[in-house]
C-alpha cells in the first residue's frame, strides 16, 4: 500500500533505521556565514553581535542572523565571519501578539523574513516559496522523507517534535489558504509515524502518505508524483503547479519562529561515514566549519580520504575548512578517496530502468561526450535531478553523473560566462580552451592557486566539454581541492602562458564583439 | 596532476560489474554445453573450447594492438565464442569455430567500436557468414549419440555418412511434421546444431538469467511467443496447426536466438518498448525467412536485420521525460495507494 514512483533505488543496507539522538554541537571558535540571495552585510568588522542578531539583509527584508555571540571579524566577499565569545545573550524576535490563525499572509511573510527561515533541503528562503505558492497552492506536503541514504535526522526530528511540525504546517496553511496538507513519510519509520499519528487530531486537515523507502523519494517532484500521480511540468516550480512542499525541519523552524520567536541559526546535520569514530546527528550553528563539526564526533578514526557534503549520492567533495550552511544536511567522511571511474558503456540499460525522471542517462552521457548539447536538451537534459541513481547501477562504471553535469554546465553556463561554442571542432576546442584560460586566470591570481589542472589530451574519450564541466564546477564551488603545483601543471602553464597572454591582449576586442 | 581531479558523486556504487553479468551468461550456457557433449560426444567439447579460446585470444590481441584496457577479463569474448560453437553441427571441421570466432571478435566487434558499441551481434554475424560461405558444412547433421573423433580436424564424408539424418527443420521445409518427435525436439534428443537442440536446457539458462535479473525476460518470451503464434496461424504443413507451430518453435535456433541474442545488451534496444519491438520484429523475420528461405540460419539473419534497426528503434521508443507532458497527463506508472490529501 505504500506509495512509490517509477525508478529509483531501494538501497537495502540503508533501510535500517539509524536511531540516534540529536545532540547539540559545541560552540565553534569562528563562524563563517554565507551571504545568499543578494544579502548585503549590515555590520562591519569589529562590531559586537549577539546570537540571533541581524548581520545581513537583502532588499526584500530577508535577514541573515548571527549564530554566535561575538565580534565580527570581516563582512564582505560573500561571507560574514564572526569570532565567537562566550559573553552575550541570544536575542530573538518579539512574541506574536494575535493568535496565529488570525495572522495575515503579509504578517507571516514578514516574520519569516525576519527570522531568516530557509528551506532545509533547498536553501531557498521560505518567504519566496510562500510568495510563489500564494493563490496557487492547493496542498502543502510535509516532507518527512530523507533526502539521502545516509541522512537520519529528519525522522529523528519528526519523532521528537511531531506536534510542532504539524503546527508549523498549520500556520502556513492559514497563510496561503490551503485546506489540506499531507505528511509524506517512509513506511519503515515506525517511531516517527507513531508520533505523527498522535500529533494529528484532524485527519481531514492533515493526512499521512506512506512511502516505500526508495532513494530519491525526498525530492519534491517525486514526492508529488508518488502522492498525486502527476508530473510537475518541467520548467515550472512545484508551487506554481499547486503543491507547496516543505521539509519537516523547515516547518519546525517556522513554528519556533512564531511560538518562541527563535530565529533560525541552527541546522540539524547527520554526520556519518566510516572515518569518524561515532556517527551522530548534530544541531550545529550556521557557519561552523567541517573541522569543528567532526570534532564533535570524537574525531577521526582514520584520516579521511574525502569529506562529502550534501549526501553520499549527490554531494560534492569539500575541504575541512568549508563551513556548513542552513541547507547542509549530510556530512560524510570517507576513509578512502573514491576512485574517479569512467569505464565503457555496455548499453545494458540499467540506468534507463532506474532513472526516476524517465530519462536515458546513457544516451545523455554519450551525447555529452560528443558535445551534442542540443540533442541532450531535446531528450530531457533539464529534467534530470542529478540524483545519481544511474551512476550507482552502471555496470560499465561510467561516470554518468559527471557527464550529465558537464552537459548541463554547457547548456546553461553560469552567469558571467559567455555561452561556449560547441567544442567538437578542433577550432572550437581551442577557442574554448583559450577563453577558459582567460576567465580562469583572474581568479587564480586572486587565490594564488592554479585552477583545476586540465588533463592532457591522452584520454581521447573525454574531450573539451568534460573539461568545461569540471572547470565550471571548480569555478562555482568554493576553493575545493588545492592542487599542489606539480610539475605537469607547471609545464602546462609554461606551454600555454605565452598563448594565453597573447589571447588576453586581444580579449577586449572579442568581448565587445560578443 | 589529476590526483586532485574533482571526484564526482555518487560515492557509493552497486558492486556489480559487467564481468559478473557475463559470467552469469556463461553459466546459463553450461546446461546446453553439457547436453551437447552428452548427445554428440567429446568433439562437441573440443569445438566449444576452440571457439572460446580463439575468441579470447583474438580479443586479447586486438586490445594489445590498440593499446587499450584489457577487456578480456569481462568474459564477453568467451560468450561470443561459445555461442558461435553452439551454432555449428558436430561434424564441422575444427578450424570452423576458430575462423568464425576470430571474424566475430575482430571484424564485427572490435572494428565496429569495441564492447558496447558494436551494431551487430558478433555471434549472429559469424554464423550467418558460415551459412553463406560454407553452406554444405552447415547442413551435415548427424543423429544423436553418434560420437565422432574429437581430434580429427576434418571429418570425411564417409565417416559421417552412416550417421547423417535430416533434422526436423529439413522435414518442415517440405511441410512434414513428425508429430511423435515433438517432445524429442523439446528435450534435445534429436539432430541439429550443438547448442540449439535442447530447448529444455536453454530454458534452464533463461530461467537462471531471469532469476538473477541479468536480462529482461520480456524480449525472449515475446520472440518465442511470436514465432509460435505466427506459425500457428499461417501453418502450411501436413498436420494440425498446433503441432506445426510447436515443431517450428522447438526446432532450430529459435530458443538460442531468443534467450541469448534478443537479450544481448549492446545490440538490442535499451528501452523496454524497444526490446519488445526488436523481439517481435526478429520473430516475424525468422518465420518469413523460414517460409521463403534458408531454414537453418533464419533466426540469425533475422537478428542481424533487426540489429541494424536498433538505433532507430531506440530513438523512437524513448520514454517521455518527467514533466514534458505537463500536469494534465497523469503519470501512468505511478502506483497509487495509501492516503491522499
Amino acid at each position: 500500500m505504500a506509495l512509490t514512483f517509477v525508478g529509483g533505488l531501494t538501497l537495502e543496507s540503508r533501510r535500517k533505521n539509524i536511531v540516534l539522538p540529536i545532540e547539540d554541537a559545541s560552540l565553534p571558535a569562528v563562524v563563517r556565514l554565507k551571504l545568499q540571495d543578494n544579502c548585503i552585510p549590515v555590520v562591519c568588522a569589529g562590531e559586537k553581535v549577539a546570537e540571533g542578531e541581524k548581520v545581513a539583509a537583502n532588499a526584500d527584508g530577508f535577514c541573515l542572523l548571527s549564530s554566535v555571540c561575538g565580534t565580527v571579524m570581516s563582512a564582505g566577499d560573500g561571507f560574514v565571519t564572526v569570532r565567537s565569545e562566550r559573553s552575550g545573550e541570544p536575542v530573538g524576535l518579539p512574541p506574536v501578539e494575535s493568535p496565529v490563525v488570525s495572522l495575515s499572509y503579509e504578517d507571516v511573510s514578514e516574520r519569516l523574513k525576519q527570522a531568516g527561515i530557509v528551506g532545509a533541503m533547498s536553501g531557498i528562503p521560505i518567504y519566496q516559496k510562500l510568495a510563489r505558492a500564494k493563490g496557487k497552492a492547493k496542498r502543502i506536503v510535509i516532507n518527512c522523507l530523507e533526502s539521502d541514504p545516509y541522512s537520519a535526522h529528519i525522522s529523528r526530528l519528526v519523532t521528537d517534535h511531531a506536534e510542532e511540525i504539524v503546527n508549523g504546517a498549520k500556520i502556513l496553511m492559514h497563510a496561503v489558504c490551503v485546506k489540506r496538507s499531507v505528511i509524506a513519510i517512509e513506511e519503515n519509520r515506525t517511531e516517527a509515524i507513531r508520533a505523527l499519528r498522535n500529533a494529528v487530531y484532524d485527519k481531514t486537515l492533515v493526512s499521512t502518505a506512506l512511502f516505500k523507502p526508495k532513494y530519491p523519494a525526498g525530492n519534491e517532484l517525486l514526492a508529488i508524483n508518488a502522492i498525486y500521480g502527476r508530473e510537475v511540468r518541467s520548467g515550472r516550480t512545484a508551487e506554481e503547479s499547486g503543491y507547496l512542499v516543505l521539509s519537516a525541519e523547515t516547518l519546525l523552524n517556522v513554528f519556533h519562529a512564531f511560538a518562541y520567536g527563535t530565529p533560525q541559526t541552527r541546522k540539524v546535520i547527520t554526520v556519518s561515514g566510516n572515518a569518524v569514530n561515532r556517527k551522530k546527528i548534530l544541531r550545529v550553528r550556521n557557519g561552523t566549519t567541517a573541522d569543528e563539526i567532526f570534532a564533535n564526533c570524537d574525531g577521526f578514526a582514520v584520516q579521511p580520504g574525502a569529506v562529502i557534503e550534501g549526501g553520499i549520492m549527490r554531494g560534492k567533495a569539500i575541504t575541512l575548512d568549508e563551513c556548513a550552511t542552513l541547507s547542509t544536511n549530510v556530512l560524510v567522511a570517507l576513509p578512502k578517496r573514491p576512485l574517479d571511474v569512467d569505464g565503457d558503456c555496455i548499453r545494458c540499460g540499467r540506468c534507463v530502468r532506474v532513472c526516476p525522471m524517465h530519462l536515458a542517462p546513457l544516451k545523455l552521457a554519450s551525447q555529452s561526450k560528443d558535445g551534442q548539447i542540443e540533442d541532450c536538451l531535446a531528450i530531457g537534459l533539464d529534467a534530470c535531478i542529478e540524483c545519481g541513481c544511474c551512476a550507482y547501477v552502471c555496470l560499465g562504471k561510467v561516470n554518468l553523473l559527471r557527464h550529465i553535469r558537464a552537459a548541463k554546465a554547457q547548456a546553461h553556463p553560469p552567469a558571467g560566462e559567455q555561452p561556449q561554442a560547441s567544442p567538437s571542432t578542433k577550432e572550437g576546442a581551442e577557442n574554448t580552451k583559450a577563453r577558459r584560460l582567460e576567465t580562469a586566470e583572474p581568479s587564480s591570481a586572486a587565490t594564488g592557486e592554479p585552477p583545476a589542472p586540465q588533463q592532457p589530451a591522452v584520454r581521447t574519450e573525454l574531450p573539451a566539454d568534460e573539461r568545461s564541466g569540471t572547470e565550471a564546477e571548480a569555478a562555482s564551488a568554493a576553493p575545493a581541492e588545492a592542487p599542489e603545483a606539480a610539475d605537469p601543471v607547471k609545464a602546462f602553464y609554461d606551454a600555454f602562458g605565452p598563448a594565453a597572454e597573447a589571447h588576453r591582449q586581444s580579449a577586449p576586442d572579442r568581448e565587445t564583439k560578443d | 596532476m589529476p590526483e586532485e581531479k574533482m571526484i564526482c558523486p555518487p560515492f557509493i556504487r552497486h558492486g556489480e560489474k559487467s564481468r559478473t553479468v557475463m559470467l552469469d551468461v556463461l553459466l546459463a550456457l553450461v546446461p546446453a554445453l553439457i547436453w551437447s557433449i552428452y548427445i554428440f560426444g567429446a568433439r562437441a567439447a573440443v569445438l566449444c573450447a576452440i571457439g572460446i579460446a580463439f575468441a579470447v585470444a583474438a580479443e586479447f590481441c586486438c586490445d594489445l594492438a590498440a593499446r587499450r584496457r584489457r577487456s578480456v577479463v569481462d568474459f564477453s569474448a568467451a560468450v561470443t565464442g561459445l555461442l558461435i560453437a553452439f551454432g555449428l553441427p558436430v561434424s564441422a571441421p575444427l578450424w570452423m569455430p576458430a575462423l568464425l570466432s576470430v571474424f566475430a571478435v575482430v571484424v564485427v566487434k572490435k572494428l565496429c567500436g569495441g564492447i558496447g558499441r558494436n551494431l551487430f551481434n558478433p555471434a549472429a554475424a559469424a554464423l550467418c557468414l558460415a551459412h553463406v560461405v560454407f553452406p554444405e558444412t552447415m547442413e551435415k547433421f548427424t543423429r544423436p549419440f553418434a560420437y565422432f573423433s574429437s581430434y580429427v580436424i576434418r571429418l570425411t564424408e564417409a565417416s559421417i555418412a552412416t550417421a547423417r539424418v535430416n533434422t526436423s527443420l529439413d522435414k518442415l521445409a517440405v511441410g512434414s511434421v513428425d508429430i511423435p518427435n515433438i517432445w524429442n525436439e523439446f528435450y534435445g534428443l534429436t539432430a541439429g546444431n550443438l547448442g540449439e537442440i535442447s530447448v529444455l536446457m536453454l530454458l534452464l539458462g533463461f530461467l537462471y538469467l531471469a532469476f538473477r535479473k541479468n536480462i529482461k525476460p520480456l524480449p525472449p518470451l515475446l520472440y518465442v511467443a511470436t514465432v509460435f503464434i505466427v506459425t500457428f496461424f499461417f501453418a502450411n504443413g501436413d498436420s494440425e496447426p498446433i503441432y506445426f507451430a510447436l515443431m517450428h518453435t522447438f526446432s532450430g535456433s529459435v530458443f538460442l536466438a531468443a534467450v541469448f541474442m534478443c537479450s544481448d545488451y549492446t545490440t538490442t534496444p535499451y528501452t523496454k518498448l524497444g526490446g519488445a519491438v526488436f523481439a517481435v520484429g526478429s520473430a516475424l523475420l525468422t518465420v518469413l525467412l523460414r517460409y521463403f528461405g534458408d531454414y537453418g540460419a533464419s533466426s540469425y539473419f533475422a537478428v542481424l536485420l533487426m540489429n541494424a534497426l536498433t538505433p532507430v528503434i531506440e530513438k523512437y521508443t524513448l520514454t517521455m521525460p518527467f514533466g514534458r507532458a505537463g500536469m494534465t497527463a497523469k503519470s501512468k506508472k505511478a502506483k497509487k495507494g495509501g492516503a491522499r490529501g
